[in-house]
């Protein structure tokens, strides 16, 4: 048995100091190791952006909606509702974007919270591509952000860390930061993460944007194109609509109106290009008629839904996007002044003047903050 | 908690110190940090269903102990029915129960009439297909007067939960497992060397052969529609390999650190990829599973004894419900009733036992025929496969019959190149230790030791650098 014990000690030693390399940086960046309810009860300026544990994100989401007082105002959706900042609005909000992959995820999520955390308005993020056609939807429980915290690393992540070695990618350890809070490999390299009000500081890549790094993933939105050939992740085919989904629409604005919450939804934008290529390509047509079946189910309700598929809706363009589907910040500046001069109800709690002022004044196409 | 992860790192040597330094000396305390860690192990993925497999657990050895103390014949085969009932009651609450309500309301709709009972959001208790089919031996051979029942509960229920094999298998049989758990263990060093080399092999089948196959045949079966016949032919290989390098690897693991512990599981996979026909697959794949069906299920209805209608009979039961076991979606059935269709001609024309032996037993290569009859049955297995891989049994259909287009001769659109090369040497391991019990598991003899430690590190570099996006075990959702 000692003998066992000595020969597995022997042959782990070289293994552990191997390993030792990349825990340090995993270990000093808080990409894992790290007590994120303590950074989340501080609420001191922060930026925490995982960089290789995505799924975190679910959890600080929902420890911000539970920790903190209720808010006024959450919009709640995928990546492509992360542009709302507070600033934009003259109540409490949060912006719990990056929460939800398709319809079925809403309701749990809202039930995840107890009823007083509930807001009184909710911005919806509808992703086009929640109405495919699909058998076999995964239904989570309302347990799911709460449980998704990774606080240690698995092997699979070791790797990617030391791949960032070898690439020049990632340091072994980075310097403290200044000023504001940063947790998470993005925070620490790329200044990329969520900010406190749950709304995405995208850091190093707005300036890559701006200077035309062809480094970039979606440059000239090549990565989309690569997906929509290849009908992979969110752009696999669908030729016809989901009718479920409708269904769960419909169960997910009656809860809504059970909890008294005014609800107003939207398609976000995919860049000018992009929708062209999709047309183009003749396998999206599940996205033909997703206004004009999903627009009934919330006038049932007195909801509001908002087509805002094309950026020249609301007077943007390519230039004003971040990548082939996410609109940047004055983008979506943009639709909520034109939510605001077409008498949404948000239009009380936009801060519109000053808004209105950003827009005119801003330095560049993409941030108006 | 899953084998490949940190807190199992840290979880198995606590466990393991523990079992053989502090507890050596009591085989009653040595279960019961068993039971411990089992419940923690369990609990750790979702601590409500930790009562559901305790009551089930008590309620088996209560009626075990029943049974015993009872003579009345009548009254056994009561307790054994209630046994049934429960287990599979269980099993079927928990996994079927949504199946049944919505092909009810598909068959009523179906005749004009409009129903619709609602169904239930049922979270599936991870390894309940497995524990009850375990306990449900017990009860079954306590019965036939195979075993007596134990009396003694810290064994018993240590037997049920215990954790290598409690959430995917192998399905141990009571009369094999239990009395391991009444008998003292020493600590064997050349055992707990194999049941390491044993989990090393597993996690690399599982991370890197399993978890990298699986991404290429998600994007590949999820947007059939839009590939060419050799891609989806592409991605039906990579799912015959990713359920493979996900199953057995798991029951690798699970193999290799009960015997860090001095426990001997069944073996439960045999190469069954070398097979030279559908019977041979049989008696290699699954084995926990398909013997434990053929034991109490196929020779008790009759087995293959009887004219041929009965021999059908039976074959296709034991097929359907094999297939059927898997989860509530008629893939499954399809996909047992498909292998169920290849293995009868084998039976009828009594050929069903004729390769027993290891495919190219007295040489390293195999023969042309043996080759020819690799490749075929290999490739009717993949064909199922994609009944077990597919949303529904149109996708299903249609993945095959886009697959046997004219663009099946054209260039494949996705060729992950390192994926291809990784399982190509995979199959060449398993190949050179087809006739080992596991293929590395005589390395060391085989190839000396310098030559057998390079090669742990070899894995263990490639386990760490070629590892996968980690996907769920396959059969958890069993």
């Amino acid at each position: 048995m000692s003998k066992f014990l000595r020969n597995i000690i022997y042959f782990i030693i070289p293994i552990v100091v191997v390993l030792m390399f990349p825990l340090t940086t995993l270990y000093t960046t808080g990409e894992n190791f790290m007590n994120i309810d303590a950074t989340i009860e501080k609420d001191e300026n922060y930026i925490i952006g995982f960089g290789l544990h995505d799924q975190n994100f679910n959890y600080l989401k929902w420890k911000n909606i539970t920790f903190k007082p209720k808010h006024d105002l959450l919009s709640v959706g995928s990546s492509r509702v992360l542009k709302f900042r507070k600033e934009m609005f003259n109540k409490t909000f949060y912006n719990a974007g990056y929460t939800i992959k398709s319809m079925y995820d809403f309701r749990p999520f809202l039930k995840s919270f107890s009823e007083e955390k509930l807001p009184d308005y909710l911005i919806l993020g509808i992703d086009q591509w929640m109405f495919k056609k699909t058998e076999k939807h995964e239904i989570r429980s309302t347990d799911f952000w709460r449980k998704s915290f990774v606080k240690y690393p698995r092997f699979s992540i070791l790797k990617l860390v030391y791949e960032g070695y070898l690439d020049g990618s990632l340091e072994l350890t980075y310097p403290k930061s200044e000023g504001v809070v940063k947790v998470g490999l993005n925070a620490f390299k790329n200044n990329k993460g969520f900010r406190n009000d749950g709304s995405m500081n995208y850091g190093n890549v707005i300036k890559k944007i701006i200077a035309k790094d062809s480094t970039l993933k979606d440059f000239e939105f090549k990565d989309t194109y690569d997906r929509i050939r290849q009908g992979s992740v969110q752009f696999s085919y669908g030729a016809s609509m989901d009718t479920a989904v409708l269904r769960e629409l419909d169960s997910l604005l009656f809860f809504c109106q059970q909890k008294k919450i005014e609800v107003v939804g939207f398609l976000p934008p995919f860049a000018d290009a992009v929708n062209q290529r999709l047309k183009a390509s003749n396998n999206y047509h599940y996205m033909d008629s997703i206004y004009d079946k999903s627009m009934p189910i919330f006038e049932k309700y007195n909801y509001e839904f908002w087509d805002f598929s094309e950026l020249k809706k609301v007077g943007s363009g390519d230039n004003e996007v971040l990548d082939g589907f996410h609109g940047s910040e004055v983008t979506y500046a943009k639709m909520l002044i034109y939510m605001n001069n077409n008498h949404s109800i948000l239009a009380h709690l936009i801060n519109i003047k000053d808004l209105e002022a950003k827009l005119k004044n801003r330095e560049h196409s993409l941030l108006i903050y | 908690m899953l084998f490949n992860s940190i807190e199992f790192l840290v979880f198995l040597p606590i466990v393991f110190i523990s079992y053989w330094f502090i507890l050596q000396r009591s085989l009653v305390l040595q279960n019961l940090l068993l039971v411990t860690a089992s419940y923690v192990f369990y609990g750790w993925w979702d601590w409500r269903f930790l009562g559901l497999i305790f009551i089930s657990s008590m309620i088996d050895f209560s009626l075990g102990m029943l049974m015993d103390n009872e003579h009345r014949q009548k009254l056994r085969k009561l307790y054994l029915w209630i046994s049934i009932a429960i287990n599979l009651g269980l099993l079927g609450f928990f996994k079927y129960f949504n199946f049944f309500i919505e092909n009810f309301n598909s068959a009523f709709t179906f005749f004009g009439n409009s129903i619709n009972i609602a169904s239930l959001e049922i979270i599936l208790p991870v390894g309940i297909s497995f524990y009850t089919f375990q306990t449900l031996s017990y009860t079954i051979d306590v019965y036939k007067g195979k075993l007596r029942p134990t009396k003694n509960l810290i064994s018993f229920l240590a037997f049920v939960s215990f954790f290598p094999q409690l959430v995917a298998g192998p399905i141990e049989r009571a009369t094999h497992l239990l009395p391991q758990f009444n008998t003292e263990r020493r600590f064997n060093y050349l055992l707990a060397v194999n049941g390491l080399q044993q989990i090393i092999w597993g996690l690399f089948k599982k991370v890197v052969i399993a978890d990298n196959c699986a991404e290429y045949a998600n994007i590949i079966f999820n947007n059939s529609e839009g590939y060419n016949g050799s891609t989806l032919f592409v991605g039906a290989i990579f799912f015959t390999f990713q359920i493979y390098g996900d199953f057995s690897g798991y029951s690798d693991i699970a193999i290799g650190t009960s015997r860090l512990f001095g426990f001997d599981l069944m073996k439960n996979f045999n190469f069954p990829y070398f097979s030279r026909d559908i019977a041979e697959f049989w008696r290699r794949w699954h084995i926990s599973l398909s013997t434990w069906f053929r034991d109490y299920l196929y020779i008790p209805l009759g087995g293959s004894r009887g004219n041929n209608w009965f021999k059908l009979r039976n074959t296709f039961i034991i097929f359907i419900v094999s297939g059927f076991w898997h989860g509530a979606n008629w893939t499954f059935i399809i996909w047992g009733a498909i292998n169920a269709l290849f293995f009868v001609p084998l039976l009828l024309t009594n050929r069903h036992r004729n390769n027993t032996d290891s495919v190219a037993q007295y040489s390293f290569f195999p023969s042309i025929k043996e080759l020819f009859q690799m490749s075929t049955t290999f490739m009717l297995t993949v064909i199922a496969w994609v009944f077990f891989r597919a949303d529904n049994i149109q996708h299903a259909f249609s993945y095959i019959s886009d697959i046997f287009s004219a663009s099946l001769f054209s260039i494949p659109e996705i060729r992950p190149t390192n994926v291809f090369i990784l399982v190509l040497v995979f199959i060449m391991i398993e190949w050179w230790g087809r006739k080992e019990e596991f293929a590395i598991s005589n390395i060391q003899n085989r190839l000396g030791k310098p030559i057998a430690y390079f090669f742990y590190y070899l894995l263990l570099f490639v386990l760490f650098w070629f590892g996968g996006v980690q996907q769920q075990f396959i059969y958890f959702q069993f």
